[in-house]
């Protein structure tokens, strides 16, 4: 019974995002009918575009190309992110000092500073991560400082009566206290550095999939946009579930996902 | 074996922000091996920040702190702490967290996992092993803390009003396990409260704190036998250490609770009539 209890939400958790597939590709069909395919590639066009990006080897090429650009970002981001955002948790004072200007960049528009990016950086991969990088690194910065700063000040009293080390405290108390809200910042600053990198590709690039996409835009090739979009929606979707998987092993109540005896009421 | 000597606190700058507060004043007490002091005071007296004086926390200002009559500054393994706040660590099981003090100093993980849970076993705990603390009642979690400070085996164990979150008559059950607790490990304990018949429950002496500046105005010896249980409570031994604290609390009440003008000619008439004459 308890097994069930448990693993049953646990696995309509999972299951329902497959069920919306069929759904949605139903959707899809429909209004390509609808508006006409040399508007709106049907599904089945997307997919034949798809096999023919698979078996000439653009499809996997550019793929790449953005795959690389965003784990550079991205690897960028999280460090600097995270080491900034501690710093930022732990001093009150810097906090008031660096959290408006944090909160400010977050909520620009980033697109609109591209022109600055190309004309220092130039084309390419360096251009692509940096830009990637910039729209990361905020929110795992802001995640961060935010976990650091709600910590409760009794765990760190706790750590100096039991004479833990800097090291200690660190391992054993900050880092599990702050871990589930840092994993939540590293979710949304790979998202967002994936949208920088492919923003990145669509503006200004000598390739990857954000240029091929931009391309086919612009001889309103939708099926080949389509066949670039979709392994690109996949990539984000399946790396954001495992964040959020990651989330959840971390988070303080996963007793309760692993489906053990409920909340106990009164001393015993 | 626990000396405090005119210990002191204040806190801000001298002059920068117009003055200091004074937290403590000319705080002394002596405490032998294996008593168990309650230190008693209206809020915001500062029988917190002697605590965490004694725990090392916070540095006195003035004033020295003596263990075994040796000078001691900062955090020291011969002394455990519980805290009225949550301590326990959501991200471990109850018996990680008894665990926790064991792993950090070193203990093998074999010996801790027993240690751990021989001692929640001695909470009344047992059972409870691999529940995290959302799933356990807030009297099992303070539990959870008390067993996690004393299965280090601290010589001192400094309590801040470990039961001052939970309902009276848990209140008034956990104390009777703290009891039986403290008989089997004989530690001395310095127990803070605001609860007079919690003091007089469980102290062999009560110290009692005026209000700001906190100073001990007076030390009362409790002697209802031992061991204790709640049957005390409403016996007219009891009743007459309840009622001696409350003549010696109440104007420090008054006062902290911004009252003692109100009835200030009342309070002096009151005072004039005590045989006993509160200072």
């Amino acid at each position: 019974m308890h097994a069930l209890h448990g693993g049953f939400p646990a696995l309509r958790r999972g299951l329902f995002p497959l069920l919306l597939i069929p759904l949605l590709l139903a959707v899809w069909q429909v209004l390509a009918s609808v508006v006409g395919e040399t508007t709106l590639a049907s599904p089945y066009m997307a997919f034949v575009e798809l096999v023919d990006g698979l078996s000439q080897g653009w499809l996997l090429g550019s793929l790449l190309v953005t795959m690389h650009a965003t784990t550079v970002g991205f690897g960028l981001a999280a460090v600097s992110g995270v080491w900034a955002g501690s710093l930022l948790g732990v001093s009150r004072f810097w906090r008031e000092v660096w959290e408006p200007l944090l909160l400010a960049v977050y909520a620009i528009p980033k697109v609109t500073l591209f022109p600055l990016f190309l004309f220092f950086l130039g084309f390419g991969l360096m251009v692509e991560s940096a830009f990637g990088f910039f729209h990361g690194f905020f929110p795992v910065a802001i995640f961060t400082m935010n976990a650091v700063a709600a910590m409760p000040a009794t765990y760190m009293k706790v750590a100096r009566v039991t004479n833990l080390n800097r090291w200690q405290t660190f391992r054993m108390v900050m880092l599990p206290a702050t871990l589930p809200h840092v994993v939540n910042g590293l979710r949304f600053g790979f998202s967002l550095t994936f949208l920088g990198v492919v923003l990145a590709e669509m503006f200004a690039s000598p390739g990857g999939s954000g240029k091929l996409i931009a391309s086919a835009v612009a001889i309103n090739d939708t099926a080949r946009m389509l066949a670039l979009v979709v392994p690109l929606v996949v990539i984000a979707l399946l790396i954001n579930g495992g964040f959020l998987w990651l989330h959840g092993r971390l988070s303080p109540q996963r007793a309760f996902r692993q489906g053990a005896t409920g909340t106990l009421v009164g001393g015993s | 074996m626990l000396e405090l000597v005119d210990v002191c606190k204040h806190y801000g700058s001298t002059e920068s922000d117009g003055g200091t507060v004074q937290a403590l004043q000319d705080v002394s007490l002596s405490v032998k091996e294996g008593e168990f002091v309650s230190i008693i005071g209206s809020s915001g007296c500062g029988k917190s920040t002697l605590l965490e004086i004694v725990a090392g926390l916070v540095p006195a200002s003035t004033g020295e702190l003596r263990i075994h009559g040796e000078r001691v500054d900062g955090p020291n393994p011969r002394v455990g702490m519980v805290f009225q706040e949550e301590s326990t660590f959501p991200w471990l099981t109850a018996q990680a967290n008894v665990e926790f003090g064991l792993r950090a100093a070193g203990v093998s993980r074999v010996a801790a996992t027993k240690q751990a849970r021989e001692m929640l076993h001695l909470v009344g705990l047992h059972g409870f092993e691999n529940h995290y603390p959302d799933q356990l009642s807030g009297g099992m979690r303070q539990r959870v803390a008390i067993a996690r400070a004393l299965v280090t085996r601290p010589e001192v164990i400094l309590m801040d009003e470990p039961f001052g979150a939970l309902d009276e008559q848990t209140r008034i059950v956990l104390g009777e396990e703290l009891l039986r607790l403290w008989q089997g490990t004989g530690s001395t304990v310095l127990f803070v409260t605001h609860s007079l018949s919690e003091a007089a429950m469980l102290a062999d002496r009560i110290a009692v704190l005026s209000s700001r500046p906190g100073r001990i105005i007076e030390l009362i010896e409790v002697t209802l036998p031992r061991p204790r249980s709640s049957e005390i409570i409403g016996t007219p031994a009891f009743t007459a250490i309840t009622g001696q604290l409350w003549k010696h609390l109440q104007r420090e009440a008054r006062r902290s609770a911004g009252l003692e003008d109100v009835r200030a000619q009342q309070q002096t008439a009151e005072a004039d009539s005590l045989t006993l004459g509160a200072s």
